[in-house]
């Protein structure tokens, strides 16, 4: 039996602290961990640094794991509150909980174009960051406004006003970057 | 509703759970520039859900390091083997440490009694 990504058997390994288990953990997810960091902070180097920490908090809280619970929504909430932590370690935290300024851009009428996929992630990288965590977390990874919410400690309200701002930026850095079909 | 006064409103209209309906779906039943600018952020929608599976391995380096990090097994228990091992001679430490203040003290009592004799004197 499987838990999405990682299997129950391989997980009570884990759990009981076979090493081995958990290499094969870290091979099994560090896709997973290193993108959704990526996304959220916007930086390579950052996001291994978020990689080794959200490792590191899996390792001392796997003991405490309930296994009812999905272990890939466990370990999703862990690196998202790593980068969150690195985001307001690197200062970037006043743009996490301030309101966003409406950006003052031309919006030519191409609405039949859809971005390419890698225009698609520079754009990501081109939000301010309160921004680009609300849209990866809802958009990307399907967590709802409530959890947005909790995770970011800010109001449900608060998360629908950015997370509408993030798709308005998104769709005006696609067009002025002038890309075709996908 | 206005088209000016629609589009605003798209970026959130575009999914059942931030939507508010009622003037903006009667403006886009009539309004096709409307409509494809709704069908772009729904587009974008899609696009976004799709990163969700694709992406990029963590370089070799970020992966051997983070199993670097995984705690090894029987470090905890010979770190709390050394600790019972060295109980009696932590013990022994202790009173020696007890015994030399004790000692120390009643050293510095008597110098004081004797300095007080003297003053007497």
């Amino acid at each position: 039996m499987t838990d999405g990504l990682v299997r129950r058997e391989l997980l009570a390994a884990c759990r009981r602290g076979d090493p081995e288990a958990l290499e094969e953990l870290v091979r099994l997810t560090q896709r997973r961990v290193f993108n959704l960091a990526l996304r959220l902070v916007g930086e390579r180097h950052d996001a291994e640094d978020v990689m080794q920490e959200a490792y590191l908090r899996m390792f001392r809280g796997l003991g405490g794991f309930r296994e009812e619970a999905r272990f890939e929504t466990w370990m999703h909430r862990i690196v998202t509150n790593a980068a969150l932590n690195l985001l307001r370690r690197r200062g970037r935290f006043g743009v996490l909980v301030a309101e966003d300024e409406e950006m003052d851009l031309p919006v030519p009428d191409r609405s039949d174009q859809i971005a390419g996929r890698d225009e698609l992630v520079r754009s990501l990288e081109l939000l301010p960051a309160g921004q680009r965590v609300v849209v990866v977390l809802k958009d990307v990874y399907g967590l709802s406004c409530r959890e947005i919410g909790e995770e970011l400690e800010i109001e449900e309200g608060a998360v629908k006003v950015r997370l509408h701002r993030a798709r308005k930026r998104l769709r005006e850095i696609l067009v002025l970057e002038g890309d075709g079909e996908v | 509703m206005k088209c000016d006064e629609i589009r605003p409103l798209l970026p959130s209209f575009v999914e059942p759970e931030l939507r508010q309906a009622g003037p903006v779906d009667v403006h886009l039943a009539s309004c096709e520039a409307c409509r494809s600018q709704l069908q772009a952020y729904r587009s974008l929608l899609d696009a976004l859900a799709e990163l969700r599976d694709l992406g990029e391995d963590a370089s070799e380096a970020s992966v051997r390091h983070a199993i670097e990090l995984i705690p090894q097994p029987g470090i905890g228990t010979r770190v709390a083997g050394s600790i019972v091992a060295n109980r009696r001679l932590y013990a022994t430490l202790a009173a020696s440490i007890g015994g030399a203040a004790v000692g120390a003290t009643a050293l510095a009592i008597a110098l004081r009694r004797r300095s007080t004799q003297r003053v007497a004197l």
